[in-house]
C-alpha cells in the first residue's frame, strides 16, 4: 500500500479511530495487526522475513542482557549480524553478485554459474522485500545498542515486533533508533487534538510535496533518462538538476507523510531531511540528507573503522560511501555513485588547507557571497552529475547520459514534454525552497495553525484545490520503496 | 473535551467530503474536454478492431477503412485500439482487454492485426513468461477493467497521467496531432502556423534510426516465446469472432534495416504463422516509397488515410475472392 493510493485514504482513519477507541493494553497489538496488514498489502509471503528478522533480534537482544559473559554476548551478536545481513544479501545482492561474476568468467568464456546463460539462473526470480534495507539496518541497531548496553532489550515481544514493524516507516525509513522510539510505545497515549490535527497538517504537505512536486518533476526526469541518447546538452542538464529536486522532495515527502501520521497517533519520528540544498560544503550536505542512514553509518560502521581498526580517516570515508551506495541498490550504478560521493567528500577536505592558504592570500574572505555561491553552486553541480548514475539502469546508460549532457549542442528533439508543466516544476522547485529559506519541514504546521480560522481554512480549502487540481496523476512509487 | 472532539470530527469529515467532491467533478469535467491520446479507445465497443503497437495506431484509421468496406458483409464499425510500444504488445494481457473490446454478439468482425519485431520483443531484464506478464499488467492496458465507459472514471484515475487543471484550461501544444473518437491519431504535417517540410522529416527519420540505435545498445531486447505464443492465441481467439489480418506497416528503410538485423527471420515467420492459422498477411515491408512515415516509424496523416484504403481494398479483395470460393462448385 503507499501512502499515495486510496487505500491509504480509507486505511489510515480506520487505524487511527480503532486505535483511540481501543484500551491501551491493546493498542500495540492493534497497530501491529496494521502495520503487517499494511505490509502485506505490497508482498503477502514476505512478511515472514519480516517475522523472522523480528524474532532473531528479539531472542539476541534478551540473550545479550541476560548473559554477562562478554564472549557469549558477542555471539549472540554475531548472531544477529549474520542473519541480519545475510537476509538482507541474499533477498538484494546475491544474485547481483553471482552475475557480476558470471559476467567477468564468461569474459573467460567460463560458465561459472553452470546454468547455460544468465536467464536459466533460477535465483533471479527472487523477489526484493519492499523495505529490506531499511527494517535490517533499524533491527541491527537495536542489537549492537544492546550489546553496548546503550539500551535495555524490550521485554515485551509485541512492542519489540512493533518498532521493526511499525507502519509509518516501515518501508522507506527514518531508520529510528529503540532508544527514542521503544519508549514512545510503552507509554499511554491520549486524544490531543492540537497534535492529531498537527499531524495532518505535516502529512497534507507531504502530499503536496509528492504528489504535486516530485511526481510532476518526475515525467521530466523520466523522458529525458529514458533515452538519453535522443537528447543534447539543456534538456540533459535539466533532467540531473531535475532528479536531485526529484528525489529530494520524493523522499522527503515520504518521510514528512510519516511523521505526520506516527504524529497523529501520538508518537514522534526523527527528520530525515533538514534542507539538504541549503548547504555550506559537501560534509553540510551530507548532514542535512538522510539523516538517520548516515548517523546510522556514522555510528555503526565510520566510528568503529577508525577507533577498532585503526583506518586511516579517508580509507574509512571511502568504505562508508561505498556501502551507502550498495546499500541503495544492487546495481554498479549505485556503487559508483557512492564512491563518487565519498570522492567528493575527500577532495573537500583534502584541499581544504589549500584552499584556504589562497584565499587568505588573496585576501577574500570565507563569508564573502560571491565566494559562498561560486562555492554552493560547485558543489550542488558535482552532486546533481553524481546523481546520474543513481538514477540510471546501467553505467553506459550513465556514462551516455553524461557525455550528451556536455553537449554543447543542445536540443529538445523528442522531448514529449508539456511546456507549461516545465515552467510550473521550476516555479514549484523555486517556491518549496523559497519556503524551505525561512521554515524548516517542522515549521510547516506551525504556519498553518496558527493563524485565525478565516484564514485556517482559506488554507484547507486553497489545499484540497491545489491537491485535487495539481496532482500528477500517476499513482507513483515513492523512489525510496525500491530500497 | 467530548463536544470538542466530536467539532474536530465533523470538521474532518466536511473536509473529506469536499476533497471527494471536488475530485470526481474536476475528473468529470476532464472527460468533457481532452483526456489523453488513448482515452477514446476505452469509452465504448465495437465489433471490429485494429490491434498493434504505435505504428498501427497513427497508420489505420477505422473511418476510411469502414468507408472502403461499405459494401462488404461484415459488422463495424471499426476501433483503433492500438498503442504505443510499451501498452500494447502481444500477451495474455492484451488479449484480455481485446476481447473486453468485442461485443458478445460479434461473429462477423474484422481485426487488423499490425505486426513488428516491437510486437513480440521484452527487454532483456524480463526473463520469465512471468516476468513479461507482471511488467505487461503494468501498463496502460493492464490496469484497466473498464474498457467501455464514458465518462470512465477509471481511467482519469488509472491512466491520466497528467493533472486536472488541464480539464480547466484544455489547451494541447502538439497542434500537428488529431485525436479521433475512434481511437486513431492522425499526425498532420500542415496546421494553422505550423508547417512541416521535408527537412524536418529527413531530420526526425535520421534521429530516429539513431535513437533506435543507441537504444537497443541501453535497453536491450530478445524476441519473447511468450509474446510469440499469446500471438497465436490472439488469433485463434479472433478468429471466433471473425477475420483476421496481418499487416507489417510500412516504415523508413533506415529502421526496416535495424528490424531485418534484429530479427532477419521475422517475415518468415509471420507467413508461417498466417499459414498455419490460414490468416492472410499483407506485407507492406517494401512500400516505403508509397507511404512516407514522418519521423521513420510512422505514417503521417496523408500516407495513413491512403494505406488504410489500401489495405481495406485487400481485405475486400480477399473477402470477394473467399465468397466466389465458397460458392464455387467444380461439379458446375
Amino acid at each position: 500500500m503507499l501512502f499515495n493510493s486510496f487505500e491509504f485514504l480509507f486505511f489510515f482513519p480506520v487505524v487511527v479511530f480503532v486505535f483511540y477507541v481501543l484500551p491501551h493494553r491493546f493498542r500495540w497489538f492493534w497497530l501491529l495487526l496494521a502495520s503487517y496488514y499494511f505490509y502485506m498489502s505490497m508482498e503477502p509471503a514476505l512478511i515472514l522475513l519480516l517475522i523472522a528478522s523480528t524474532i532473531l533480534d528479539y531472542y539476541c537482544g534478551r540473550q545479550m542482557y541476560l548473559k554477562q559473559d562478554n564472549r557469549i554476548r558477542k555471539r549472540y551478536l554475531w548472531m544477529s549480524i549474520i542473519g541480519n545481513l545475510g537476509m538482507l544479501f541474499f533477498f538484494k545482492y546475491f544474485v547481483f553478485f553471482t552475475n557480476s561474476s558470471q559476467a567477468i568468467m564468461e569474459f573467460f568464456g567460463i560458465d561459472w554459474l553452470g546454468v547455460g546463460g544468465e536467464e536459466n539462473y533460477v535465483f533471479n526470480k527472487i523477489l526484493l522485500p519492499v523495505g529490506i534495507s531499511f527494517y535490517t539496518f533499524q533491527t541491527l541497531s537495536y542489537s549492537i545498542d544492546v550489546y553496548r548496553r546503550e539500551v535495555v532489550p524490550e521485554r515485551h515481544f509485541g512492542r519489540y515486533a512493533l518498532y521493526v514493524a511499525f507502519f509509518p516507516q516501515l518501508v522507506a525509513g527514518p531508520i529510528e533508533r529503540a532508544s527514542r522510539l521503544l519508549p514512545q510505545f510503552r507509554k499511554e497515549v491520549f486524544i490531543d487534538i492540537k497534535r492529531i490535527k498537527w499531524g495532518i497538517v505535516m502529512m497534507a504537505w507531504g502530499f503536496f510535496l509528492k504528489l504535486v512536486v516530485a511526481d510532476r518533476i518526475g515525467v521530466y526526469v523520466d523522458a529525458v533518462f529514458l533515452d538519453p541518447s535522443a537528447h543534447r546538452g539543456l534538456p540533459l542538464f535539466i533532467g540531473s538538476l531535475f532528479f536531485a529536486f526529484q528525489i529530494y522532495f520524493d523522499f522527503s515527502a515520504y518521510c514528512t507523510i510519516a511523521i505526520g501520521a506516527a504524529k497523529v497517533l501520538g508518537y514522534d519520528l526523527m527528520q530525515n531531511f533538514n534542507r539538504p540544498f541549503f548547504f555550506s560544503s559537501v560534509r553540510d550536505f551530507w548532514r542535512r540528507w538522510h539523516i538517520s542512514l548516515m548517523l546510522w553509518l556514522k555510528d555503526y560502521l565510520y566510528k568503529p573503522l577508525i577507533a577498532k581498526f585503526g583506518l586511516n580517516k579517508i580509507v574509512a570515508v571511502l568504505i562508508v560511501f561505498f556501502f551507502n551506495g550498495l546499500w541503495h541498490g544492487a546495481n554498479w550504478t549505485f556503487v559508483v555513485w557512492g564512491l563518487l560521493c565519498g570522492v567528493l567528500m575527500i577532495i573537500e577536505v583534502g584541499t581544504q588547507p589549500l584552499r584556504y592558504a589562497v584565499l587568505r592570500k588573496l585576501g577574500i574572505s570565507l563569508q564573502n557571497p560571491v565566494l559562498r555561491f561560486v562555492t554552493w553552486l560547485t558543489i550542488f553541480l558535482s552532486i546533481t552529475t553524481t546523481l546520474v548514475f543513481f538514477r540510471s539502469p546501467n553505467i553506459l546508460h550513465a556514462l551516455l547520459y553524461i557525455k550528451n549532457m556536455f553537449s554543447l549542442n543542445s536540443t529538445f528533439v523528442n522531448v514529449t514534454y508539456d511546456r507549461t508543466e516545465l515552467w510550473l516544476s521550476m516555479v514549484l522547485i523555486l517556491l518549496v525552497q523559497i519556503i524551505h529559506y525561512f521554515k524548516g519541514n517542522d515549521d510547516i504546521p506551525e504556519l498553518v495553525l496558527n493563524r485565525k480560522p478565516v484564514l485556517r481554512w482559506g488554507f484547507y480549502i486553497a489545499f484540497i484545490f491545489t491537491i485535487v487540481l495539481f496532482s500528477v496523476n500517476r499513482q507513483n512509487n515513492f523512489i525510496y520503496f525500491q530500497f | 473535551m467530548n463536544r470538542s472532539l466530536y467539532i474536530f470530527l465533523l470538521k474532518i469529515l466536511v473536509l473529506a467530503v469536499l476533497l471527494i467532491g471536488v475530485y470526481l467533478g474536476f475528473a468529470r469535467q476532464i472527460t468533457k474536454t481532452f483526456v489523453s491520446d488513448d482515452y477514446a479507445k476505452f469509452t465504448h465497443q465495437t465489433p471490429s478492431l485494429v490491434l498493434g503497437l504505435s505504428r498501427a495506431h497513427y497508420a489505420m484509421d477505422p473511418y476510411t477503412i469502414g468507408a472502403e468496406l461499405e459494401d462488404v458483409n461484415y459488422q463495424g464499425p471499426f476501433q483503433n485500439f492500438a498503442f504505443e510500444k510499451s501498452q500494447s504488445p502481444y500477451g495474455e494481457v492484451y488479449l484480455r482487454a481485446v476481447l473486453e473490446k468485442i461485443p458478445d454478439h460479434t461473429l462477423k468482425g474484422i481485426f487488423i492485426l499490425g505486426v513488428s519485431p516491437g510486437s513480440f520483443s521484452a527487454s532483456n531484464r524480463l526473463k520469465t513468461p512471468e516476468d513479461i506478464h507482471e511488467f505487461d499488467s503494468k501498463t496502460m492496458v493492464g490496469k484497466m477493467t473498464e474498457f467501455n465507459a464514458h465518462p470512465n472514471l477509471e481511467f482519469v484515475r488509472k491512466c491520466f497521467g497528467r493533472s486536472l487543471y488541464k480539464g480547466v484550461f484544455p489547451h494541447d501544444h502538439r497542434i500537428s496531432t488529431v485525436f479521433h473518437e475512434n481511437g486513431w491519431e492522425e499526425f498532420r504535417l500542415e496546421a494553422p502556423g505550423y508547417t512541416i517540410t521535408q527537412s524536418d522529416i529527413n531530420y526526425w527519420q535520421e534521429e530516429t534510426v539513431e535513437g533506435y540505435t543507441r537504444l537497443a545498445a541501453v535497453i536491450p531486447e530478445h524476441v519473447s516465446s511468450y509474446r510469440l505464443e499469446w500471438f497465436g492465441k490472439t488469433i485463434d481467439s479472433l478468429q471466433k469472432r471473425g477475420l483476421v489480418f496481418l499487416v507489417r506497416i510500412p516504415m523508413h528503410e533506415g529502421v526496416l534495416a535495424l528490424e531485418d538485423g534484429a530479427w532477419p527471420s521475422f517475415d518468415r515467420e509471420m507467413d508461417s504463422i498466417a499459414r498455419l492459422r490460414s490468416v492472410p498477411y499483407f506485407n507492406y515491408r517494401d512500400r516505403t516509397e508509397d507511404f512516407e512515415t514522418y519521423d521513420g516509424s510512422h505514417l503521417h496523416s496523408e500516407s495513413a488515410v491512403s494505406f488504410s484504403k489500401d489495405v481495406a481494398q485487400k481485405i475486400r479483395d480477399h473477402i470477394v475472392q473467399r465468397a466466389l470460393v465458397q460458392y464455387y462448385d467444380p461439379e458446375d
